[in-house]
């Protein structure tokens, strides 16, 4: 798909168009939050606890009387860079691996595919909740407890592509012509798996968001006091009764972000991946 | 009274590439126990033609003109109506047994299903499912068998027995041998030959295989890019063609169907404004490009070409 | 179909294998002594360097990894899964008091999944493109897109606090199930009404389909004789990943309600760093995805008679 004639199909379409907008928007207020607000998240006011959303605050205080608009903004600049690091390296990881395990076979291959295999045996959300709960809680440990669960699941992708495009003639024609093997990965059999590759990213992101907000809620991700969308869920969860914008907002702005990127990323792959059938690509 | 009377039908879809004419003024009749054979190369429309009759194609179809089914309209059913008209009214040996056939489906009981939508029950149906399969050639052992487990010519056969177990009043065989080898083609054909039913039933073959239309029809109507171009009697139409593409193809040897004529029909999204034929076509004159040539009647054969019919 | 289900039996095998390895070896990666974690329950926080030394010896830490591998599979074969470091109890018998659970709530989340996203998927398929698809996607979308720890909370405020009239919390009668069957389900049948949609909509522009509406069948019978079964059969093939999303929202959606499932039972064993129960809910959640996994892929070549004879597919 060349550049331009996605970018007019791009234009072309409400939805992707209120989705990117939406996005935007989102992206925009996480990362500009010292301009928007200027509410320290952090700042403890005792005397202010639990107020009611108002001019003072936006959106009210939690229960230490911190501003809750200040830190919901300040929270998605946690939760984003968690996903974004996640579904690129895993992505990266996973992709590299993939490649050169289905364009080399062999010994390499097969391990490799019976390591997936055991870890793709076990539900994602668990394997990455156990590990993050041995090494402990912290933004560290959590990028690399979803990485390390995350990118088997781009192997099986890139592999599969890459096992298709091997056979084609263009690249039994390049290794004839003794091309170096990475010369060949690079421009012949990479750009054929991209396509879905980035389908899959971009849903895979919305999913990243879930699974690691989800830890967070559960208590293995940021430690307070530093906010993040699902800690705040969390420490909210209390105060439900009496104060439940605590839990309504940060899990909005989720769910919000997911909505967007969902809309997004079906839209990529009916552009990029119309032959896929659908099927597969609400699971990926 | 004719059973089948179609009269200047059109049919056009809406597409990528623009709107899809592949039917264009389409006129015949067929009468009971006449086998009429459609035939034209692959992609000059004749499938959509037997489709637009039972009013398979997808929404989206666009229909003009008239086609009437022992004397009602059929463009303007209703969905009951519609019902009615499947099956009992007109059948179909559907294109492509392999995947016409329901996989996860008993073939006895595809064929059951007919006699049970004409009242029977089940176990009755599955009885009378198995006789009909028997007479077609399926071993009576094999009547509980899936559809993955027969040949190609097998599944046709099975087809043809969920068209005739639906006692249709026109049977439309939609390229029964395409996809079929030498043998399996020569037995499908036998075997569409000894069902033909000359007081009652109707029959309409759709096929690319001029040979086969030759062998089982009583009158012949040629095809190309969307309109017929020749119809009369089979005799007439093989001995004596008129229209250039009729002649072109009786020329390219008949045996292997229309492959060898060289170059081929122009694109239904973007036809000619003149004759549809004229660039491939060994008559050509200067005015053939300017005007669409109209059907000319004569000694029971209608030709669409003015050159050739000009005295 | 023997020859089949042999080699799915023998791949279950190993996948069964691999797990226990897995599990085997995250529990030894983990950070801090395990001795001195286990001597610190059992001797309390101030402990000499001899007690945690004699513990090591009595559980066998000072033998090669392999010797320690095959003695806890061995004692696993007799479903000897240890004891609790924090309360001492038997790993298995917690566990096997905590799946009952587990089972009713997954099992009611399932059945309120398959009411839902069968008619609605093929509801949706049916009439493509018109108000009722575009209402049926939307919704999908948007209970897909929301969190299920997010949604449980929205519902115990709905449902506990505003209104008053369910449980939040803990495991009872009928009521308590509710809210959190519903919030397990909820997206889960978001997710399967989009993959029954699909499905049906490919299956419906299919060949034997129009054969069927050639026979003049009403679309009831079409639907249901001739399209359905065809189209779950691919929406099985993903029951697998289903099952994952099962069972990673049962740890979810119990810690909510405070369900007292295995799930919630692995979230407070990570909170309190109780390994030998972590591994133990590891091994039982692992396996039975494991086991229930081969369990469709048998019962895929049940259903289509296609499979039995392309054994090595």
């Amino acid at each position: 798909m060349h550049d331009r004639k996605l970018k007019k199909r791009f234009l072309g379409s409400p939805t992707a168009l209120v989705a990117s907008g939406m996005l935007m928007v989102m992206a925009f207020m996480v990362m500009a939050a010292p301009l928007i607000t200027s509410y320290d998240p952090l700042d403890v006011d005792l005397k202010d606890r639990l107020s009611l959303p108002g001019p003072e605050h936006l959106l009210g205080t939690d229960e230490l009387g911190r501003d809750l608009f200040a830190r919901v903004l300040y929270g998605g600049q946690n939760t984003l860079l968690i996903a974004l690091t996640v579904a690129f390296m895993a992505f990266a990881i996973g992709t590299t691996m993939g490649l050169l395990s289905g364009y080399y076979g062999g010994v390499l291959d097969m391990t490799l595919m019976r390591f997936v295999d055991i870890m793709l045996a076990f539900p994602h959300i668990i394997l990455a909740l156990v590990i993050a709960g041995l090494m402990g809680p912290g933004l560290e440990n959590l990028i690399l407890a979803l990485t390390l669960t995350h990118w088997p699941a781009y192997v099986r992708m890139a592999r599969s592509g890459t096992l298709q495009v091997k056979e084609m003639t263009f690249v039994e024609a390049a290794r004839s012509m003794r091309f170096s093997n990475l010369w060949i990965i690079r421009r012949h059999v990479l750009p054929n798996v991209s396509d879905s590759l980035m389908v899959m990213l971009a849903m895979d992101l919305a999913n990243v968001i879930i699974i690691a907000s989800a830890l967070s809620f559960l208590g293995l991700g940021i430690q307070p006091p530093t906010p993040e969308w699902g800690s705040m869920l969390r420490a909210g969860v209390p105060y439900l009764t009496t104060s439940p914008l605590l839990t309504f907002v940060p899990g909005a702005f989720i769910f919000l972000t997911v909505v967007s990127i969902n809309l997004l990323g079906d839209w990529l792959r009916d552009v990029l991946d119309p032959h896929s059938h659908e099927i597969e690509a609400v699971v990926a | 009274m004719s059973l089948l009377e179609v009269e200047g039908l059109s049919v056009s879809f809406p597409s990528s590439d623009g709107l899809v004419r592949a039917n264009d003024g389409v006129s015949f009749t067929i009468a009971p126990g006449e086998t009429f054979g459609i035939v034209g190369e692959t992609g000059c429309g004749k499938t959509v033609l037997g489709r637009a009759l039972l009013r398979l194609l997808p929404d989206s179809a666009m229909y003009t003109g008239r086609a009437a089914f022992r004397g009602k309209d059929i463009l303007s059913m209703k969905e009951d109506e519609l019902k009615e008209l499947r099956g009992r009214g007109i059948a179909m040996v559907m294109q492509n047994p392999t995947l016409s056939l329901n996989p996860l489906m008993r073939v006895v009981d595809q064929v059951a299903e007919a006699y049970v939508l004409q009242g029977m029950d089940w176990k009755v149906a599955r009885g009378e499912a198995g006789r009909k399969l028997y007479h077609v050639g399926i071993p009576r052992d094999r009547v509980r068998d899936y559809p993955h487990q027969f040949s190609g010519g097998m599944k046709q056969r099975v087809m043809i027995a969920i068209a005739l177990a639906l006692n249709p009043g026109l049977l439309i065989a939609d390229e029964p041998t395409k996809g079929l080898d030498g043998e399996a083609r020569e037995n499908i054909l036998r075997l569409l030959g000894s069902i033909r039913d000359h007081e009652g039933r109707g029959t309409m073959l759709i096929t690319h295989d001029l040979r086969a239309a030759a062998g089982l029809c009583d009158r012949l109507a040629v095809m190309y890019a969307g309109e017929l171009v020749e119809i009369g009697s089979t005799l007439d139409v093989i001995g004596e063609p008129r229209h250039p593409y009729t002649r072109a193809l009786l020329g390219s040897r008949p045996e292997s169907g229309f492959e060898d004529l060289p170059g081929e029909g122009p694109p239904l999204t973007a036809l000619p404004r003149g004759c549809r034929f004229c660039p491939r076509c060994a008559w050509r004159q200067e005015d053939c490009v300017t005007g669409r040539p109209e059907m000319v009647e004569a000694e029971d054969r209608q030709v669409r070409c003015p050159v050739v019919m000009r005295p | 179909m023997i020859a089949y289900a042999l080699k799915r039996l023998v791949l279950l095998g190993f996948i069964l294998f691999g797990i226990t390895l897995l599990t085997f070896g995250l529990m030894h990666m983990a950070p801090g002594d395990p001795a001195f974690t286990i001597a610190e329950g059992r001797y309390g926080t101030d402990l000499t360097p001899e007690q945690v030394e004699q513990v090591r010896a009595e559980e066998g830490f000072d033998d090669g990894w392999w010797v320690q591998y095959q003695k806890w599979v061995s004692h696993l074969l007799e479903l000897d899964m240890g004891r609790s470091l924090v309360t001492y109890k038997s790993v298995t018998s917690e566990i096997a008091a905590r799946i009952p659970y587990t089972f009713v709530l997954a099992f009611t989340a399932s059945i309120i999944t398959f009411a839902t996203s069968i008619p609605l998927g093929i509801a949706s398929a049916v009439r493509k493109g018109r108000r009722q698809d575009v209402a049926v996607r939307v919704l999908s979308l948007v209970a897909a897109s929301m969190p299920n720890f997010w949604l449980g909370l929205l519902l115990i405020w709905v449902f506990a606090v505003v209104l008053g009239v369910l449980p939040s919390f803990g495991a009872g009668g009928v009521a308590h199930l509710i809210l959190p069957a519903f919030t397990l389900g909820i997206s889960m049948a978001a997710i399967n009404t989009r993959l029954v949609r699909s499905a049906m909509i490919e299956v419906l522009s299919q060949e034997y389909i129009a054969t069927a509406r050639m026979k003049g069948l009403d679309d009831w019978t079409i639907i249901s004789r001739h399209g359905l079964k065809n189209a779950l059969l691919p929406v099985l093939t993903f029951a697998g990943l289903q099952l994952g999303f099962l069972l990673g929202g049962a740890v979810v959606v119990e810690t909510v309600f405070s369900w007292p499932g295995i799930g919630k039972l692995l979230v407070d064993s990570i909170m309190v760093k109780d390994f030998s129960m972590i591994q133990g809910c590891v091994l039982v959640i692992g396996a039975t995805f494991a086991i229930v996994n081969i369990g469709v892929d048998l019962a895929y070549a049940a259903i289509d008679p296609r499979i039995r004879w392309d054994v090595d597919a």
